[in-house]
Order: structure tokens, then C-alpha cells, then sequence
């Protein structure tokens, strides 16, 4: 089968364009700088809605979903900025739109973390085993966690994404972001050591 | 992963065909307009509230009761117009949902943005107030029978309801620590009665007939027992004469 980047002539590995770049040049009517965009994005928009749905969700086609969204949309996009938080946002609001319409959710219309301003520092640099050791604890306990915490452990540990830039994902403050990944890094531990003792029987 | 290659081929194909197609720029720029539009307007409306309320406790004289102690304070809250407050809550909160489909908007918590809203909504109304805007505005439309605005000044100006424990009134005689006075507002129930007010109160020194007073006190049988008055000043309490509707 002739691979998609193939047929729009290009090959996406050699492509060495910022994403920013490539959004710019996608605004100008180049079809093939976006089968870039997807080509890079889709496996981490399809890894992000994993954690997010269940496996009974069609992911495939709620990413797809997001790709032609974004298409529809690209010329909103502000070229100055991140093109990466600007498509999880759009894939965020379908993965809980998702969820909403099938009553799964507990995403609250109304949250006071929002409500004030909370200083927390950010995470201090963590060696590499250190981080490795702190994604695997957030894969193993994520079904565990409350699904406002369960987002931004995803965002911060698994899509490696920085506070400010899960903050414009979520259209929350950067404080509250900091606040989140503080309480559910306990809510993980405390997680976690419910889960140790059964697995020791 | 075949089947994700497909999909992907598929929205490709789709785009390239033209099926798929990009909004145009014009589209964001008119709906950035919109909601700028919408957050202006609503802020501008709940300004004008805020200016409102204030005009309407400074013309109906019960802005007063803030100096008559604990009773005179019960009093204010009972007098106080909470549904025009509600109605103005309502759009500060309309007001900051707007804002924060704005970046400066969601990367600001919502206590601070509502209560920036809120501080600019009270300062700017209450200079409105300051500047007399209402004041003139009543002053042209008294006589006037335009609908619904006449009507909502008219009623920031009526009478207090009868009975209630409050009034604003024209001194008509002063006798030791009772005057005689009458409503100010033909449409108010009882026109002359007797005020008694409270002991030591230096009223022949401070009042003079003609003066228009605001009182608060316990309706008698007899005569109006006052826990508190002052004199209103035209300058600041507005000298509107209310023309009764035909």
C-alpha cells in the first residue's frame, strides 16, 4: 500500500519545518504541510484520547474528528504561537464532549480550583529515572484518579507538556494547572498504596 | 494501525478534493469582534445598573439611613434595591464568562476577574452618578411619556411605601422636638403629620420650614416616632419635583 505522506509527495521524516511553520504554510493552501501536522500529531492525539476514553470509544474517529476541525480552523490559528497546545485543546474539548454525551463524566461546568489564584512552584528538574519512574505510576493509576487530575498528570507526565502551555489547553489559570498535578500526585500515591497491598496477597 | 492509515488517507483525500474546507480569516476576526462587542456591551450595561442603584438610593433619600446606627442600617438592607443588584450580578457574570474566552480571561482566576469587573463596574457607575447623568436625564423625561425608561426613572423616585417606617418630607412647623411636616410626593397615602423626634435632637437649630427632611421612625397612632432624620440637600440628594401621572 502506498504510504499517505507518498501520495502528497512529501516525506515526513526529512520534514525538518516547526509545526508552526507548517500551520502557516497550511493557511497559505498547502495541503501537504498538514499531512505533515497529521502525520506527526495523530499518534499523539490517539495515544492522548487512550488515556482519556475507554477502550469501547472510537478513538480513531474522534482524532479524525479533531484533524478536520483543525483544517476548518487553521486560519484562527495565531502563527506566533505553540501550534501543539492549540490542537490538544481542540482534541481535549472532543474527548469531554464525548464523554459528557455519554454521562461518563464527572467534569465539573463549575470548579473552584479555578476560583482563586494558587502560587506552586514549578516541579523541581527530576533526573531521567526519576521521570520515568513517575509516568509509569501515572499509567498504572490513572483509572484511580478523579478525571480533572487524571487530565493534567496525562498532559505533564505522558505528553510532556509545560505548565503554561496545559493551562491554554484547559483554559485554566497556570496556578490552578500547579495545583492539579500537586493534588494528584498525592490522590496517585495514595492510589498506589491501595493497590501495593493487594498485590503482595 | 492499517485501518488508522486509511482514516488518515481518507481526511487527506478529502481535503485535497476540496471537500473539506478552511473557514476563512474573516470568519475569526468577526467572531473575535462579537464577543469583544458582547463584553463591552454587557459591561457598559452593567455599569449604567450600577449607576442606577446608586442614583435610586441617593434620590429616594435612603442612602441616609447608613447614618441612623444599627436600626438605620436593618433598615437600608430592607430598602435596599436587590433585584436591580441581582440583575447586575447576573451580568458581571456574564461579563467575566465572556472574558474568558479571551487568554487574559481563563489565565485569571475567577474571584479576580469578577471582582475586577465588579470594581470597575461600581467606580465607573458611581461616578456616573457623581456626574448627574441620571439627574438630567429624569429632569427631561418627567414630563415626557416615554415608555418603559420613564417609567423605571419614575419609580426610582417614588415615594416610600407607606407605613414602612421611612419618608421624605417638607418641614411645615416646628414646635420644642415635634414637627409638623408633609409628604414631598403628591402620590404618597397621608400628606400631613406630625414627627416626634428623638430626645436632645437640636431640630429648631438645625431645621428651619421649607427644609426637606428624610426620616426614619415608628408610625404611632398619633404621630411619627423618629429614630433618625436628616435634612436633604438638594445638590446631592437631587431637587426633583415628582409630577403625579395622569
Amino acid at each position: 500500500m502506498q504510504s499517505e505522506t507518498a501520495s502528497f509527495g512529501i516525506t515526513a521524516p526529512a520534514d525538518t519545518r516547526s509545526d508552526e511553520e507548517c500551520a502557516a504554510l497550511v493557511q497559505k493552501g498547502d495541503h501537504e504541510a498538514y499531512a505533515t501536522l497529521v502525520h506527526r500529531f495523530d499518534p499523539k492525539l490517539m495515544r492522548y484520547g487512550r488515556k482519556f476514553l475507554s477502550e469501547k470509544d472510537d478513538i480513531e474517529d474522534i482524532v479524525q474528528d479533531v484533524f478536520v476541525s483543525a483544517y476548518q480552523n487553521i486560519k484562527g490559528f495565531d502563527v506566533s504561537q505553540r501550534f501543539s497546545p492549540w490542537i490538544y485543546r481542540i482534541a481535549h474539548n472532543a474527548f469531554v464532549n464525548r464523554l459528557r454525551k455519554q454521562k461518563r463524566s464527572s467534569f465539573p461546568s463549575l470548579d473552584f480550583d479555578t476560583f482563586l489564584a494558587h502560587h506552586v512552584a514549578p516541579e523541581p528538574l527530576q533526573s531521567e529515572r526519576e521521570q520515568a519512574e513517575m509516568r509509569e505510576l501515572v499509567e498504572r493509576g490513572l483509572s484511580k484518579l478523579d478525571p480533572k487530575y487524571k487530565e493534567v498528570l496525562i498532559l505533564y507526565y505522558l505528553e510532556e507538556m509545560s505548565y503554561k502551555e496545559i493551562a491554554d489547553i484547559l483554559q485554566v489559570p497556570t496556578g490552578t494547572v500547579g495545583i492539579r498535578i500537586k493534588r494528584g500526585k498525592e490522590a496517585l500515591k495514595t492510589a498506589y498504596q491501595d493497590i501495593q497491598p493487594q498485590h503482595g496477597r | 494501525m492499517e485501518d488508522n492509515h486509511t482514516h488518515t488517507e481518507t481526511l487527506l483525500a478529502k481535503i485535497q478534493a476540496g471537500e473539506i474546507v478552511m473557514r476563512p480569516r474573516a470568519y475569526f476576526y468577526a467572531r473575535v469582534s462579537a464577543l469583544v462587542a458582547a463584553s463591552v456591551a454587557a459591561l457598559f450595561v452593567s455599569v449604567l445598573l450600577a449607576s442606577f442603584i446608586a442614583f435610586m438610593i441617593r434620590v429616594s433619600g435612603e442612602g441616609h439611613l447608613l447614618r441612623f446606627g444599627g436600626r438605620g442600617l436593618g433598615a437600608f438592607v430592607m430598602f435596599f434595591p436587590w433585584g436591580w443588584f441581582f440583575l447586575d450580578i447576573i451580568l458581571l457574570l456574564i461579563v467575566q464568562r465572556l472574558l474568558r474566552t479571551f487568554s487574559f480571561g481563563y489565565r485569571t482566576p475567577v474571584v479576580w476577574l469578577v471582582g475586577g469587573v465588579a470594581v470597575v463596574a461600581l467606580v465607573v457607575g458611581f461616578a456616573i452618578d457623581a456626574a448627574r447623568v441620571h439627574d438630567r436625564v429624569f429632569e427631561r423625561i418627567e414630563h415626557s411619556d416615554i415608555p418603559f425608561v420613564g417609567d423605571i426613572y419614575r419609580f426610582a423616585h417614588k415615594p416610600p411605601p407607606p407605613g414602612r417606617g421611612i419618608c421624605r418630607c417638607v418641614v411645615e412647623s416646628i414646635v420644642g422636638d415635634t414637627i409638623v411636616v408633609r409628604n414631598d410626593d403628591p402620590r404618597a397615602a397621608t400628606s400631613t403629620f406630625a414627627i416626634v423626634l428623638p430626645p436632645g435632637a437640636p431640630a429648631t437649630s438645625t431645621l428651619k420650614v421649607g427644609d426637606r427632611i428624610f426620616v426614619a421612625g415608628d408610625k404611632g397612632p398619633r404621630e411619627f416616632r423618629a429614630y433618625g432624620f436628616n435634612r436633604m440637600d438638594p445638590d446631592h440628594d437631587g431637587d426633583i419635583d415628582v409630577v403625579p401621572r395622569p
